[in-house]
């Protein structure tokens, strides 16, 4: 059995966190893996700025830096933009995944380019993650949605991943996990494959546990000093105790 | 039930595939999923040049192009050189795994860069070349070998205690000298080295060919396959062509 933490930054409502669950089983989710879905309320969904993205990084460190002690053999943050990865990489030896580079990743053994398809308010952020992976040589294009929209995901998104092919991609991928219900939708409509960051993510995660392997301690060193009290209350978690 | 093809890139007897099979020891695999080990009908003697390349793709090609009328849900293909998959993707709609460029990219979600470790120096254009297709050198630390003979028949076996610690020297090499934060085997016929070599490194090891059954189950279930803009059909190949083809140079071996 292998049990596997999802950290949510932000806070998901009950119809949208029970839509991420539902679709588990869709994606394939092995009978004898069990997902914990935890949403991590300071972390709001899609920080768009670097001040917001210090506050998202704090809170999901927190918030799954007991994940081993807990007894999750891994842990799977659902957000695109990585936001806590390394951190939690150095706190933890089990494996911490993320969506964001991750999926990108996953798309080059699919084709040779690709285009993500990004909420606007994500478009500044988006363009230098992907530079900082070393990938800006194989993306496209980054065609903005506005996210959520109105009324018609999934529309939005065949337009947007259209747009996408027209530009030259061969592969797209979403540039949010929250649009991954629209997935099979627009994967139907276009003639290149859709890459769903959350679902590569778990499934990634699953196989990382089957292969027995995780995260180099090379790339991401242990901190010489832990201050998970310093966390918790930042956080203003109850019960703090000092390290 | 699903249903995976994989290509061992050499002909080989029963015992040998049995060698080649033992790669599913090292992973833990999902329910409702087989996986079936067919030898090549043609195949150079080594892969150390492209003569030997040409006549690996063709033998990949051959081997797997009738895998979704045999109703095969997915192709791995067991070697790190990756010879055939572009021509099987061309001809398949099933995912065709490729155990060397999963291996180099899925490194790169462990840590920022890799280095491979190979039998011999001769292996080196096999990577240099997936290395130019996936436009990643730079994330590659370095290729270093040791300058061991391989065997793509009997792999180690036998050859444990001449070749095990030979590698492990040289893959700390790649990670005290090189930075490399992860370790890819430069071949799938390196697998009986995997445990060893984990069990001593600092870093992760990523074993090709594992990998590409987790791979394939992966893209299984999410319903993912290669994009056809990537590798577009070709315009007259009838598989049977190859097959008789084959037939031809089965004779003449």
């Amino acid at each position: 059995m292998s049990r596997i933490l999802v950290l949510i930054p932000g806070l998901l409502d009950p119809a949208a966190l029970a839509a991420r669950v539902a679709e588990d089983s869709a994606i394939g989710i092995e009978n004898d893996t069990i997902l914990t879905h935890r949403n991590v309320p300071l972390a709001g969904p899609s920080p768009t700025s670097p001040a917001d993205r210090v506050m998202g990084e704090v809170a999901v460190l927190e918030a799954g830096l007991g994940a081993e002690g807990e007894g999750f053999d891994a842990v799977v943050i659902d957000a695109f933009d990585d936001c806590g990865l390394a951190a939690l990489r150095s706190a933890l030896s089990i494996p911490v995944v993320g969506p964001g580079r991750a999926s990108l990743l996953y798309a080059l053994t699919l084709g040779h380019c690709f285009s993500v398809i990004v909420p606007a308010a994500a478009f500044v952020r988006t363009r230098a993650a992907v530079r900082d992976y070393g990938l800006a040589r194989h993306c496209v294009s980054l065609p903005c949605v506005d996210w959520p929209p109105e009324g018609g995901e999934v529309e939005a998104l065949v337009d947007a991943a259209r747009a996408a092919v027209a530009d030259g991609a061969e592969i797209v991928c979403w540039g949010a996990t929250s649009m991954h219900r629209a997935t099979r939708a627009v994967a139907a409509a276009i003639p290149v494959p859709v890459v769903d960051p959350r679902a590569f993510a778990l499934k990634l995660a699953e196989s990382l546990l089957a292969l027995g392997v995780t995260h180099s301690r090379r790339a991401y060193p242990e901190p010489m000093v832990r201050k998970d009290h310093v966390l918790r209350a930042l956080v203003g978690r109850a019960g703090v105790e000092r390290a | 039930m699903h249903r995976v093809l994989v290509i061992v890139p050499f002909p080989v007897d029963p015992d040998n595939l049995q060698r080649r099979r033992a790669q599913l020891d090292a992973v833990r695999l999902g329910r409702n999923i087989t996986f079936d080990f067919r030898p090549v009908r043609v195949a150079p003697a080594n892969y150390v040049s492209a003569y030997d390349a040409a006549l690996a793709d063709f033998g990949v090609l051959e081997a797997g192009a009738s895998a979704e009328r045999d109703g095969y849900d997915a192709v791995c293909i067991d070697t790190v050189s990756d010879s055939g998959m572009a021509a099987l993707r061309s001809v398949l709609n099933v995912p065709v795994i490729g155990a060397g460029r999963h291996a180099m990219l899925m490194a790169l979600t462990l840590g920022d860069r890799f280095s491979i470790l190979a039998m011999w120096d001769r292996w080196r254009p096999l990577y240099t070349k997936t290395l130019a297709e996936l436009d990643l050198a730079a994330k590659c630390a370095s290729i270093r070998s040791a300058d061991l003979q391989p065997n793509n028949q009997s792999l180690l076996k036998g050859r444990e205690d001449e070749v095990f610690p030979v590698l492990y020297e040289t893959a700390l090499r790649c990670v005290d000298e090189d930075r490399a934060d992860v370790i890819v085997l430069g071949s799938t016929t390196m697998h009986e080295a995997h445990a060893y070599l984990s069990e001593r490194l600092p870093v992760p090891v990523v074993n090709p060919g594992p990998l590409t059954y987790r791979l394939a189950e992966a893209a299984i279930r999410l319903g993912v396959s290669h994009s056809r803009a990537a590798y577009p059909a070709p315009a007259g190949f009838r598989s049977q062509d190859a097959n008789a083809m084959a037939d031809r140079a089965h004779l003449a071996e």
